[in-house]
């Protein structure tokens, strides 16, 4: 750790680049989205146990359309999105392997967190009115399984979060539940309640390749 | 039942043609059969002759009327046809058609699927897939997508597809490498691999066989997977890379494949600032 605290942010680190060429950003992710300028999905693996692990995401891209981390390391998250085109971001489920963002409580004070989060039926009572006409927010996930502070989105991205099929297989959790910065969380909980199925059909995954 | 058997593969491949009676018949056809000069051995149901019937030829022609149509059509038609067909099915084509004189020209491949974990009959059998890639690079094919399963070992094979291969219009590539030395494609090729000393990365004649396909390789070529992507496919628009075993390699060179549109990785290095004046990359 002490080697590399004093190592300067934008160094080449373990690249195959010469020493005179180096990143303009050490993040792998962030210097793809700055370097790709028609980039329009990026769909990032590696599975929960990756080296992304608790990493920030810092992305600015005019292309960008779609961010897929279902794939990624838990509790990858992002530090901000600066992507004007982005409508969809797809990220792990509210359990303790989640990763990207998670729905923001409406005001200070209501339970926070994975799993049992401010949404849970047994918090329900702790909303009111006006929180329940409140648009959502989002904000990054933390190692404490606490939202941290608030990410900002394009009116038109979507979040994703998507039910780990273990989970759905053992019949623990049903589909993916989504949500804009202009759903209200009324709407959202009321999402949450049903498990209401995201549009696939409208947006893609990644295509796979006939065989 | 009395059989001549045929169609051995790697070890077995020195039965062929041995007199053998069928013993008993086991799961996932397979059957084992006692030799006649003695042993019994495991071989695959059917892959064999009963003694005194038909010759194969005539056989395969009844049963196979598809096939005697094709044989009529000339190549330029068969190369018609199966530029339309995707790499599977021109696999199976070929089966049926037996005619790879209409293949001298290498142009009906758009397709290298060179892939793992496919039931039998699909795709490019694994015992032919190193064959095949040679074959494709020696016709300079033209690509137009590519799904290569590898081993760390086998990314020469890779690298003299992408050099010989014509792939200004290669649009589509899916590759995945395993943590493994050896993939697939080289396991199954014939060569015999030590797997005492693998672990040891110790030479095995399987690094024999891929020296020599990398001998083919030029010098000024990449020796990454994604800098010989970016060196050769300026058409590429979606990328799947897969590593089993660590994260990409060479990202500055995957930077530099400007026309991506879809791009699905592993991606390694996060730098985490734990407080406001410190940084603390976990590299």
């Amino acid at each position: 750790l002490a080697r590399c605290a004093v190592q300067p942010r934008h160094r080449p680190s373990r690249h195959n680049v010469e020493a005179s060429d180096p990143l303009p950003q050490a993040d792998d992710a962030n210097y793809l989205a700055d370097e790709l300028p028609q980039l329009t999905h990026l769909s990032l693996l590696g599975g929960v146990q990756g080296t992304l692990f608790g990493g920030r995401l810092d992305l600015t891209s005019n292309s960008l359309q779609v961010i897929d981390i279902t794939k990624a390391s838990k509790m990858l998250t992002f530090d901000s999105l600066d992507c004007p085109a982005l409508r969809e971001i797809r990220c792990r489920d509210f359990s303790f392997y989640g990763n990207g963002l998670m729905p923001a409580p409406p005001r200070a004070g209501l339970q926070d967190g994975w799993g049992l989060g401010w949404w849970h039926s047994r918090y329900r009572d702790d909303l009111t009115e006006d929180d329940l006409n409140l648009p959502c927010a989002f904000a990054k996930v933390m190692r404490s399984g606490r939202s941290g502070s608030l990410v900002e989105l394009p009116e038109q991205c979507a979040v994703i979060w998507e039910v780990d099929e273990h989970r759905g297989q053992a019949g623990l959790g049903s589909s993916a539940v989504w949500a804009t910065p202009t759903t209200t969380v009324a709407d959202f909980l009321s999402r949450v309640d049903s498990g209401q199925l995201y549009g696939v059909a409208a947006f893609p995954r990644f295509p796979e390749t006939a065989v | 039942m009395a059989v001549v058997l045929e169609r051995g593969r790697g070890q077995k491949r020195h039965l062929d043609g041995k007199r053998a009676h069928v013993t008993r018949g086991l799961a996932g056809g397979w059957t084992v059969v006692s030799l006649e000069d003695g042993g019994s051995v495991k071989w695959r149901t059917g892959h064999w002759q009963e003694e005194g019937a038909e010759p194969p030829a005539a056989k395969k022609t009844a049963s196979e009327p598809a096939a005697a149509l094709i044989l009529s059509l000339a190549d330029d038609q068969l190369r018609d046809i199966a530029r339309q067909l995707d790499t599977p099915s021109v696999c199976s084509y070929l089966c049926a058609s037996q005619r790879f004189a209409a293949l001298e020209a290498g142009s009906c491949f758009g397709e290298c699927h060179l892939r793992d974990g496919l039931p039998s009959g699909y795709g490019v059998a694994k015992c032919k897939q190193l064959a095949f890639a040679r074959f494709l690079a020696a016709k300079h094919a033209k690509l137009h997508s590519l799904h290569v399963d590898m081993g760390r070992g086998d990314v020469t094979v890779l690298r003299l597809l992408l050099q010989e291969c014509d792939t200004r219009e290669l649009t589509t590539a899916q590759i995945r490498v395993e943590g493994a030395r050896y993939g697939q494609m080289t396991r199954c090729s014939g060569v015999v691999i030590d797997w005492s000393t693998v672990h040891l990365d110790q030479s095995n004649p399987a690094d024999t066989l891929l020296a020599e396909v990398g001998s083919e390789v030029k010098v000024d070529t990449k020796a990454t997977i994604t800098g010989v992507l970016a060196q050769f496919c300026p058409a590429l628009r979606t990328l799947s890379l897969i590593y089993q075993g660590g994260d990409a390699e060479d990202v500055p060179s995957l930077g530099a494949i400007k026309s991506l549109h879809r791009l699905e990785v592993n991606l390694g290095e996060v730098c985490r600032p734990t407080s406001p004046q410190t940084l603390t990359p976990q590299c």
